[in-house]
């Protein structure tokens, strides 16, 4: 199957520590990423703080410009995409946040806001029409009946209902790809899994592909077919979910695994094997993981662990299946 | 000292007044916090779990009123005290762990002297001893001596959450409340904290109310566990009791809801409708709009306080012998 998104090496760095001449340092929050994404699937993107999850979703919408390397939308790089062209793009790619009281303007009604991408890309629809466009719409995301909602002020809604409606307004035109960054975490655990559901329905009627961004492995485990895993802007393991979860194979997401809690008080503690925190502005040419990880040895430090195929679809990048291979 | 409960909490309704109306942030809450255990207290927003810890504290904002009950500490009534009296409990005999971490300590004081600071003011002791009582507590929580000479924004999220554990234990309280301690910290170094909170509990003998909406930090770190749904406490009672046989409709479709990763996938289920709106409460029991096993009796009249086990409580019409079962 062909993806629908593929990057090639994509880096961005953000400068650090600098003096007025010149830029000291660099922050790689995304450094030398390939990932695809293919039509019809949900792929979670998961990692901690400061893993580069939410730029790599950013540089993939075209929110920010990659340093280096390439995104290809359908086969053509996007990142020097401008003008006429930009704007199909906007069509196809859609993206959603983690607050979705800073996504709305509190001046706008939910209708006015819902109109603003009819508006933009479809040109010369009647009022009705619009208007039926919206009201499917809101239906399809469990705001019904549409008519109470419509005339509300982003303030008169709770969470769970505005993060409904930011859903609807990024589905509107029926994109190919919706970028869905940390779209349950500000909601209380009770709304939670009626936007999981959601996110899975519209994958099925609208045929999309979804990239979920969290850092809770556990929700990526409900909703996502395929899982990949990032550490201080490197991806370490891909696969699909339920292998990932059962074999993890990095030692940073054995880690992370071993580390999830569970609402069971009497489940056994596990052993973390890794120390420490991370640190964010990375100077050694090694692993990343090398600092803390327990398992590491000399060529950690030094080289850079490639990204393997281990098993059918299963890939990691650490030296210990580099070496094997040998 | 040993057997009586450090808190007792009887029949305690606290409400606020917003632009005008009357919102019940708590109603009829009574429950103990039993001695050297981990008390949880889980809620969602508005579920009251922050008003609860303030009005031990007495720091409910000026708009909040306490409109009925008692808090027993140690014998005394908190609500009852003068501020002078008050003064000497809040930050001596029970102190807090402020919710936001990341930046709870001064950036320009360094960390020893600002908490021998406290020390001095508390307890009277001269600098040196103060100082030396800090690195002292410092070891209890895993930090190293040397930490007492550092400014708060060099160390690390997991090394300021364990400084302010540390500042907690300055003057020996006999009760710690822990304001969701570990919300916005990567999941390893959560697990690290909840675990460390566990071993500093049987290694101190540490009375705790642990604060959070996190069902499974609670499940790990508690022993004992009460849950809160618009002010109600819904149920409380030991964590294996509640967590693996909850009696409570609320309890009971949350822990479905709740996103497990020992579940199998696509085993979750949604709790339909909006979290009580407390501006607009429903009539009767405040969860019977979303709650499935609701009857006209829920609809009419406020739910009674039931034990149903041995120390396992719950507000609710039905008590639901042998368990809840699953009903679309």
């Amino acid at each position: 199957m062909e993806a629908i998104v593929k990057t090639v090496n994509l880096k961005k760095y953000f400068p650090h520590e600098k003096t007025i001449f010149k830029v000291k340092s660099y922050i790689r929050a995304v450094d030398g990423v390939d990932v695809s994404l293919y039509p019809r699937e949900i792929v979670g993107l998961v990692g901690e703080s400061g893993s580069g999850k939410t730029t790599l979703g950013k540089v993939l919408a075209k929110l920010e410009d990659p340093t280096e390397g390439k995104v290809l939308f359908q086969r053509e790089d996007v990142t020097k995409v401008k003008g006429k062209n930009l704007k199909s793009f906007r069509r196809k790619v859609q993206m959603i946040f983690q607050n979705p009281y800073t996504s709305f303007d509190p001046r706008y009604s939910i209708h006015s806001s819902l109109l603003e991408p009819i508006n933009t890309h479809i040109r010369g629809l009647a009022e009705e029409e619009k208007r039926g466009m919206v009201h499917k719409i809101l239906e399809d995301v469990g705001l019904m009946p549409p008519k109470e909602f419509l005339y509300r002020y982003p303030h008169e809604m709770s969470g769970g209902q505005l993060q409904r409606a930011s859903i609807a307004r990024a589905m509107l035109l029926n994109p190919q790809l919706l970028i869905a960054d940390e779209p349950t975490s500000m909601l209380d655990a009770s709304l939670r899994v009626g936007i999981l559901n959601l996110l899975m329905n519209i994958k099925k009627e609208h045929k999309s592909s979804i990239l979920f961004i969290t850092h809770d492995i556990a929700t990526a485990k409900h909703i996502c077919d395929r899982i990949i895993v990032m550490y201080l802007g490197k991806v370490v393991e891909v696969a699909e979910a339920e292998e990932l979860i059962e074999n993890p194979m990095h030692p940073y997401v054995e880690a992370l695994m071993g580390s999830v809690l569970t609402a069971n008080p009497k489940a056994p503690e596990a052993e973390v094997r890794i120390s420490g925190e991370p640190q964010l502005s990375i100077k050694s040419k090694g692993c990343r993981l090398a600092p803390r990880c327990l398992y590491a040895e000399e060529a950690c430090k030094t080289i850079e662990p490639p990204l393997l195929e281990v098993k059918k679809g299963h890939f990691a990048a650490c030296h210990k299946f580099s070496r094997s291979s040998k | 000292m040993t057997k009586v409960d450090i808190i007792k909490i009887e029949d305690l309704s606290v409400e606020y007044s917003f632009r005008g109306k009357t919102v019940k942030a708590l109603s009829n809450v009574s429950f103990d916090v039993p001695p050297r255990k981990i008390t949880a207290i889980l809620g969602e927003s508005g579920s009251g779990k922050s008003t609860l810890a303030k009005t031990i504290l007495g720091v409910l904002p000026p708009n909040g009123r306490v409109v009925k009950g008692k808090i027993f500490f140690q014998d005394k009534n908190l609500l009852q005290l003068s501020g002078k009296e008050i003064q000497e409990i809040r930050g001596k005999r029970i102190s807090l762990i402020p919710q936001n971490a990341l930046n709870a300590l001064s950036p320009i004081h360094k960390i020893g002297n600002q908490l021998s600071e406290v020390l001095k003011e508390r307890t009277m002791l001269p600098k040196d001893k103060a100082l030396q009582r800090v690195k002292e507590v410092f070891k209890i929580v895993g930090l190293s001596e040397e930490m007492v000479n550092k400014y708060f924004f060099e160390l690390s999220g997991g090394m300021r959450e364990r400084t302010l554990i540390a500042a907690s234990l300055l003057c020996n309280p006999d009760l710690v409340i822990a304001d969701e301690p570990t919300t916005g910290l990567d999941a390893i170094i959560q697990y690290k904290l909840l675990k460390e909170f566990r071993s500093l509990q049987a290694k101190t003998g540490l009375t705790m109310i642990f604060i959070s909406h996190d069902i499974s930090a609670c499940a790990r770190v508690s022993d004992m566990v009460a849950v809160l749904y618009g002010g109600f406490l819904f149920e409380y009672g030991p964590s294996g009791d509640v967590f693996l046989n909850p009696r409570n409709p609320y309890t009971f479709m949350l822990l479905r809801s709740h996103t497990d990763i020992k579940k199998e996938k696509g085993d979750i289920v949604e709790i339909k409708g909006s979290p009580v709106d407390l501006l607009n409460p429903p009539t009767g029991c405040f969860f019977h709009p979303r709650c499935p096993y609701a009857e006209a009796i829920c609809r009419e009249e406020l739910p009674p306080i039931k034990e149903v086990e041995q120390e396992h409580f719950i507000q609710c019409h039905f008590s639901f012998e042998g368990g809840l079962k699953w009903k679309q």
